[in-house]
């Protein structure tokens, strides 16, 4: 399986697991996103020519328009771009071969374009999601009102999104492996150039942002396909909603900026022909604005109910956010004085950026002001603020096109389009966004608004296309480059210092011919195989170069995986009618209670497709992750690297402790809603839902039995005792279905008292979370099965007996989690 | 001072300092980048990166320093200031606790609703100009925003949440659509304006209340003829609140109707009908009074029990009737 086909074959692109290819991949769906939300903005523009809308969007479209439009932008578009980049360059400027999973990373690029397949089909479900990008409660579910309809479309778009973070998941714990594990000898972790430092900063930041958010989105689509009642209550529910949202949020708009000031830093390094000032100090502050991005996320709320303490609290930590980025400003400003500065396409879309993003910062701080944010909120201020902001970020992601393209292409591109693309983007820009802060009295998302704002926005209109018009000049530019540019140089720029450079364009498959390495202060390229023989010290490396050539890099089950997943998903978000009728015919037979009453329905009547699609997913999913699992693929460690700070423990390792801190997060924020739910309505006013607490203990005492049988498995593994392994992960499973056996137990207990998971916010909470648990349980009785399976058949994990023992990290974490879960649901 | 003081007193400052730093640095910026523009007589090679080596930060730091705290000095100084004027605001004027008119906003997908504390609910947002006014936002369905942005006041309408803030009015008019939604609240979110009203000053406005509290009854027989004999009382008690009670004589109806301008509070008031002799039966009805309402009630010879239901349907027309010239006045 190793060998690829050639790039001109469409095979090549499913089966790829090359970091280059993938990023490649990433690149280019990520500019078909940028035009399909650009499409959406041209037409809500085309809609607020004049007051009251020139008519070619019902309400209910523009709603439509916008939403897609920001969802898109911000999830499809800009994450996904900065992902390209990172996957094509993170690995070279840290001298890697490949990330540490490519396989995982190949998973990561197919969520991501189902996911988006997904967005693109919600339209033709009775609609998208018309609530927003960020998709408030109650507005967000089937509420007890007639001013929602949940469509199948929306519920696709939800599902959409959490296929989209499962992509990102995957990518940041792959990401972060190989950042960690993966540089050059003498690569320390400050010496890493700025791209990958603000790259390693995004990942850091996605994992705990994206996991809450994956959280509420998930509460989400349980709402919206079981009728559960996390968001639809007027007990808590929109401020639930706004919590886990900005929580994930306020991260996400520096998730989608970091990279791009990454590129700023590079791009200004090169063309100024002069060392970063203050690199530490620029170092320093984006860490400190990455741990505290998760701390201000309280003022977009500043005009809900939130008191007085919170808002000044919150009010000093979002100033205090905005300092470093002063001081990265500065030290972009000060990086040109003294230097060479060249003019040059990137350049000029680096110096766009930056001075869009002093103007974006100076009216942040506007809305930092507490008094301010009062009458700004909701309004076009902010629209102006943060695509200030944003699309200073996307200014600086085209200036990265730019300037790695020829490293991607191998071609030139022309310099005189190049300048005429950025003349006309950044006029188009400033049309555009800066009559937003004229018309900052109109609300948002609205196509009512004064006469007096009428100009304004039809100036924005114009700008609107202009900007679209610099797009498409854009893409011409690299057309033509394609066809008809010189060839690149190794490296076409005069002062660049990072090592993509050092090697051809397009650089080769396997990136380098001999091992990069910095041990002499300095990139070499070390041959290790000459140097052995020469009678070298190294003797471990000869091994390691023999199983270097080994590596895999074709693997249709990423695809296959990605598909299922896709099929899955579609099923999925058109079960809400079915869930409807059984709990209307429930309610009608006397057999269940809800205590608001029966809901308003979903849009639409059962669809038996979607039954049939969810079955054949889950067949298609149940078959690839099996092929998965069992195939050979061999991505080889680096046997020489930098490993600070977690050099004591080997890749995948570190892989599940970065998965399992991001559910961590996952559960956090499930168990955070039960709390302030709770809360809300009154702690002791609580009623406890299960019928008793033995079950329960019950539950307990079984969970943590099976830690002690999986503590066993690894004993046998390593003892290489084969009856012993099978028994201990056999009495797991057992001890697994005994506790699933219990569950069921209970809840069908519940169900004869008419207590479903619809009956009211407490049994909402109570099932899902505990719903939530029990899943993980069954996830991990599927991996101890298809272990026990690998033992039958080819006597696995006897040699090697990590895999048992990260199955067993898994299990200890589910069963941690029980413990926290078990009081609170059924204790207190 | 109204928020729009305040509002102006902030932003011009942050204004007139954000456009001054705004340009100042962009100024700096581009200065810079054409100063140190490459031509071939550059010399000065310090700090030039060279390919493949290990980062080494360019010098200089102090400067990066200086601008940097300079920086920030500007912002916290600007934020902490600010935050007396956050105090004011989240109090209100000192007014606000004394007599301020409270008005209950309400949003519902997708208009918005108003009961005032005297329990008036009209169509439009009225208040007297430069006079407190403390509203407390809420919601019936989903999440809106209550604003009005000539007042520079806004609250989030979220439903189960009562969010609390005040402003003053200081230029009487009429305004159309000044009232605005500025939340994403569903299809009809666009135009969920409604009109806003200031009147000249607190004598203006009591009279409005005057007015509004006008409540005309007629009395009728199943002919559809006023009653003009055989009633002794009629009485009005409100629901919920008491001492608001009040009864009026036979002989204070003129051709079987009266107008009754002295009721102060709005709500549910039950009415009863006292007959004199035993032409009619007695009548017990109760009404909602939260705006100029014109009753009338149908008094039923004591055989006659059919025609229970019409009565009724009047009732029910009547009070469609009720809100409409609550609107309209
Ligand atoms: C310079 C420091 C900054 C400050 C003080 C600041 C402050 C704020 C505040 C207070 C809000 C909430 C406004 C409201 O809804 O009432 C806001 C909104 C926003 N900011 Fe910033 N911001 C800053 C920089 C940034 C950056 C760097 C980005 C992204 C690249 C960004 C993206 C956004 C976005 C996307 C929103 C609006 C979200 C929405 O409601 O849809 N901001 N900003
Ligand atoms: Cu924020
Ligand atoms: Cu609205």
């Amino acid at each position: 399986m190793s060998d690829l086909p050639p790039k001109t074959s469409i095979k090549r692109w499913l089966v790829t697991t090359n970091h280059k290819d993938v990023g490649t991949l990433y690149l280019a769906t990520a500019l078909f996103f940028l035009v399909l939300g650009g499409m959406m903005a041209l037409l809500f523009r085309a809609q607020l020519w004049q007051s009251g809308g020139t008519g070619i969007l019902s309400g209910d479209g523009f709603n439509q328009a916008v939403t897609a439009h920001g969802l898109i932008m911000v999830f499809w578009f800009l994450s996904p771009i900065a992902s390209g980049f990172a996957n094509y360059f993170v690995p070279l400027q840290i001298g890697a071969k490949d990330l540490a999973f490519p396989r995982l990373n190949a998973l990561s690029y197919w969520f991501y374009l189902f996911s988006g397949i997904m967005i693109a089909l919600s339209f033709f479900q009775g609609g998208t999601f018309a609530g927003g990008w960020t998709m408030y409660a109650p507005l967000n579910v089937p509420t007890y009102t007639p001013a929602v309809e949940a469509t199948t479309g929306g519920t696709i778009t939800v599902f959409a999104l959490i296929l989209f973070v499962l992509s990102i998941t995957l990518g940041t714990i792959n990401f972060l492996v190989t950042i960690h594990r993966s540089r050059a000898e003498g690569l320390g972790l400050w010496n890493i150039p700025l791209f990958t430092w603000s790259w390693l900063l995004t990942v850091w930041m996605m994992l705990f942002a994206f996991a809450a958010l994956l959280a509420a989105l998930l509460l989400l689509g349980i709402d919206r396909v079981m009728m559960t009642q996390y968001f639809a209550t007027d007990q808590g529910s929109g401020l639930l909603w706004a919590h886990l949202f900005w929580f994930f949020g306020h991260p996400e708009v520096y998730i989608v900026f970091f990279p791009a000031l990454g590129i700023m830093f590079e791009t200004f390094q090169t063309f100024c022909g002069r060392r970063l000032v203050g690199r530490k100090w620029v170092i320093i502050a984006m860490v400190l604005v990455a741990v505290q991005s998760f701390l201000v996320w309280m003022h977009h709320m500043f005009l809900t109910t939130i008191n007085l303490e919170i808002k000044t609290l919150i009010m000093a930590t979002t100033i205090g956010i905005s300092l470093p980025f002063d001081l990265m400003v500065f030290a972009l400003i000060y990086t040109m004085v003294k230097g060479r500065v060249r003019f040059t396409t990137p350049f000029l879309f680096s110096l766009g950026a930056l001075v869009l993003f002093i103007l974006g910062g100076i009216t942040g701080v506007f809305l930092g002001a507490v008094v301010l944010d009062y009458e700004f909120r909701g309004t076009y201020w902010v629209v102006a603020h943060f695509h200030y902001v944003m699309v200073s970020g996307v200014t600086a992601l085209i200036a990265g096109l730019y300037y790695w393209w020829p490293k991607i292409s191998g071609k030139m591109y022309s310099e005189k389009l190049g300048k005429l693309n950025f003349a006309v983007y950044f006029f188009g820009f400033n049309l555009l966004y800066f009559p937003m802060f004229l018309a900052w009295e109109t609300p948002r998302r609205v196509f009512h608004f004064g006469e007096s704002m009428q100009i304004y926005h039809q100036m924005a209109t114009v700008g609107a296309f202009v900007l679209a018009t610099s797009f498409a000049i854009m893409f011409i530019t690299f057309g033509h480059s394609y066809l008809y540019g010189p060839k690149a140089p190794d490296n076409p720029w005069k002062y660049s210092r990072t090592a993509e450079w050092a090697i051809p364009s397009p650089p080769p498959l396997d990136n380098w011919s001999g091992r990069p390495s910095y041990a002499s202060g300095q990139l070499e390229f070390v041959d290790d195989a000459a140097k052995a023989t020469d009678g070298g010290v190294a003797t471990e490396t000869p091994a390691a170069q023999q199983e270097e050539e080994h590596a895999d890099h074709a693997s249709i089950w990423p695809f296959g995986i990605g598909l299922g997943t896709f099929v899955t998903f579609i099923g999925i978000s058109g079960l809400t009618p079915y869930v409807y009728d059984f709990m209307e015919s429930a309610v009608e037979a006397g057999n269940a209670e809800i205590a608001n009453g029966l809901p308003a329905g979903p849009d639409a009547e059962p669809n038996i497709m979607f039954p049939i699609l969810t079955v054949i997913g889950l067949m298609i999913l149940t078959y690839t992750l099996f092929k998965f699992g069992v195939e050979e693929f061999n991505a080889p460690e680096m046997a020489i690297a930098e490993r600070w700070p977690f050099g004591g423990i080997d890749n995948t390792k570190m892989g599940v402790w970065v998965f399992l801190a991001s559910d961590v997060v996952v559960f956090g924020a499930a168990i955070g809603a039960y709390v302030f739910m709770r809360i809300h309505m009154g702690w002791t006013e609580w009623e406890t839902i299960p019928f008793a607490s033995w079950p329960g203990l019950l539950n307990t005492y079984i969970l943590l039995t099976s830690s002690f049988t999986v503590i066993l498995a690894l004993v046998m593994a390593e003892r290489q005792n084969k009856k012993g392994l099978l028994a201990t992960l056999g009495a797991t499973m057992l001890l697994g279905f005994a506790f699933m056996g219990v569950k069921a137990y209970e809840y069908s207990v519940k169900f004869g008292d008419g207590d479903y998971w619809f009956s009211g916010l407490e049994y909402s909470l109570y099932y899902v979370t505990t719903g939530l648990h029990a899943l993980h349980v069954i996830l991990g009785l599927i991996v101890a099965g298809f272990m026990i399976y690998r033992v039958l058949s080819i006597d696995a994990y006897l040699e090697d007996h990590r895999p048992v023992e990260y199955f067993g990290l898994y299990w200890h974490f589910v069963d941690i989690v029980w413990v926290f879960l078990f009081p609170l649901f059924y204790l207190v | 001072m109204t928020r729009v003081d305040v509002f102006e007193d902030i932003f011009l400052v942050f204004l007139a300092l954000g456009t001054l730093v705004g340009i100042i640095v962009v100024s700096y910026t581009l200065y810079n980048a054409y100063k140190y523009r490459d031509t071939e007589d550059r010399t000065d090679d310090k700090d030039l990166p060279a390919l493949g080596e290990l980062p080494t930060g360019g010098g200089s730091g102090k400067k990066l320093f200086v601008s940097f705290i300079l920086s920030a000095i500007v912002v916290i100084a600007l934020i902490v200031w600010t935050y007396g004027m956050l105090l004011y605001v989240e109090d209100g004027p000192d007014e606000l606790d004394e007599d301020a008119i409270e008005v209950d906003v309400q949003g519902s997908a997708f208009s918005w609703s108003y009961e005032y504390d005297n329990g008036l609910e009209p169509n439009e947002l009225v208040v007297p100009a430069d006079e407190p006014v403390q509203i407390s936002v809420t919601s019936t369905d989903v999440w809106h925003t209550f604003g009005i942005s000539q007042e520079r006041v806004k609250a989030d309408a979220i439903p189960g949440e009562h969010d609390e803030t005040w402003f003053i009015a200081e230029d009487p008019g009429e305004y159309e659509n000044a009232i605005e939604c500025f939340e994403l609240c569903g299809a009809g979110h666009s135009s969920m304006d409604d009109d806003f009203r200031v009147l000249e000053d607190q004598e203006a406005y009591e009279e409005w209340v005057d007015e509004q509290f006008t409540l005309d009854i007629t009395l009728e027989d199943e002919d559809e003829e006023p009653v003009t004999e055989g009633v002794d009382e009629l009485t009005l008690v409100h629901q919920e609140e008491e001492g608001h009670e009040y009864a009026y004589d036979g002989d204070e109806f003129e051709n079987g109707s009266i107008t009754i301008n002295e009721i102060d509070q709005g709500g549910d008031y039950d009415v009863e009908i006292t007959p004199e002799g035993d032409e009619f039966e007695p009548v017990e009805e109760s009404i909602v009074f939260t705006g100029p309402s014109d009753e009338t009630f149908t008094l039923e010879s004591p055989e006659d029990e059919e025609d229970d239901e019409e009565n009724n349907e009047d009732e029910g027309d009547d009070e469609t009737d009720n809100d409409e010239e609550g609107g309209e006045n």
